[in-house]
């Protein structure tokens, strides 16, 4: 994102005596504000549908904890601890109803994410993660 | 007074990014050198050929997770890269503007949905179908998760050849479709194969989608509509089971993981250096 700035920006910021962070603060970041946005919600989509990694550590526990430090659980780890152990129909309907929330929620913040990236670099010249 | 201030709060701050940037390196490294430390013992020639031990008895290997994760890959290859690849000569070839922008936006949400709910969708349309997990479902799924990463770095990679190579052929008198079989295509052809490459390494990884689909075996898989076993689906059953010796297995075929991912992102690292600079 950051190298989607184009060069003017910083140029004018340096040619009125900025130091190098100020040309980046005031030229480049707040330039490519939006985009730095979307690269963070993308970051963030990515780790809300996390499975193996949060599975094996969250502990596992239907439960709302109300310490940080007690067991919990995610959607994503609910779908994989519970989907092959699903007899009836409604248990798994109930599953698939996780993954279709999920599902939902991710793409809501990747579309959002996109939209924000794209306006600073231009759908074709998007930096990949 | 302000002057050496800036000067001061330039210094700081170039000093804080680099160490920022430094940060990123090192959850790799303590990774890596945390699978060697743990994992290394327990590679051995029998780790390669060996099928797993019953519970309780040492030894054994993971020789058929390593070749149920290349069948998966070959499998999800099969189905993921021509559908990508061509989808990508579109994309980049189109003078139509909406429905390109369309597929674009299209695949890079999807790019970013779980893939435990590939998974399931993987389940519901082969699984459920075909009445049982299978090495298919699992390829499908895999394809799936493939499928964006491959349509979008063929564009790109298509979009960073010259314009004149293109006018040149087409003045020749060149049909369309030829240019882009014989001049565009081969011209991106190391960029496509890194993003083939690119998109190989993520799925090699992929535990969740594997789960209720590929569902793991513990025995050579005699066919595809079979469940086989994958690498990180092993590795997940043995990290989370009680045994010692099943835990030096799961580092150890994490360890064979992340070495074969490493290599397989070097060699795309390799396939295309200089061309990522042409992108900017």
């Amino acid at each position: 994102m950051i190298l989607a700035v184009p060069n003017a920006q910083r140029e004018a910021a340096l040619g009125l005596g900025a130091t190098r962070w100020e040309t980046t603060r005031i030229a480049v970041l707040r330039y490519g504000r939006s985009g730095l946005i979307g690269a963070v919600l993308l970051g963030l989509g990515r780790a809300l549908g996390e499975t193996m990694a949060v599975t094996m550590v969250i502990g596992n526990r239907a439960e709302i904890a109300v310490s940080l430090f007690a067991p919990g659980y995610t959607m994503a780890s609910v779908i994989a601890n519970e989907f092959t152990e699903a007899t009836s129909d409604l248990y798994l309907g109930a599953l698939i109803e996780v993954g279709l929330l999920l599902f939902a929620v991710t793409v809501a913040v990747n579309a959002l994410a996109r939209v924000l990236v794209w306006s600073v670099g231009g759908a074709v010249r998007e930096v990949r993660e | 007074m302000t002057a050496r201030r800036r000067r001061w709060v330039n210094v700081v701050m170039a000093a804080l990014t680099a160490l920022a940037a430094l940060g990123t390196i090192l959850p790799l490294l303590f990774i890596f050198g945390f699978l060697v430390y743990q994992g290394a013992s327990a590679i051995n020639l029998d780790f390669f050929t060996r099928l797993p031990k019953p519970v309780g008895e040492p030894g054994g290997g993971m020789a058929n997770a390593i070749a149920g994760s290349l069948i998966l890959i070959a499998l999800a290859s099969a189905l993921g890269l021509p559908l990508g690849i061509l989808g990508g000569v579109y994309l980049a070839e189109s003078r139509e503007r909406r429905l390109p922008w369309l597929i674009r936006f299209v695949a890079d949400v999807l790019n970013g949905v779980p893939s435990i709910v590939i998974g399931i969708f993987a389940y519901t349309v082969v699984v459920l179908s075909m009445r049982r997990f299978s090495a298919l479902a699992g390829g499908v799924a895999l394809a799936v998760i493939m499928l964006p990463i491959v349509l979008r770095t063929t564009e790109e990679m298509m979009r960073l050849v010259p314009a004149s190579l293109r006018e040149a052929a087409l003045a020749l008198g060149l049909p369309e479709w030829k240019v882009i079989v014989r001049v565009v295509l081969p011209t991106a052809r190391a960029g496509i194969i890194t993003g083939v490459m690119v998109a190989i390494a993520r799925v090699a990884g992929e535990t969740a989608p594997l789960l209720f689909t590929a569902f793991g075996n513990r025995f050579w898989h005699q066919r595809l509509d079979q469940p086989i076993a994958a690498l990180p689906l092993q590795i997940f059953a043995y990290a989370i089971s009680p045994f010692d010796d099943w835990h030096r297995q799961a580092w150890a075929g994490a360890l064979v993981l992340i070495t074969l991912v490493f290599l397989v992102s070097l060699a795309a690292r390799i396939a295309t250096r200089g061309r990522y600079s042409a992108v900017r």
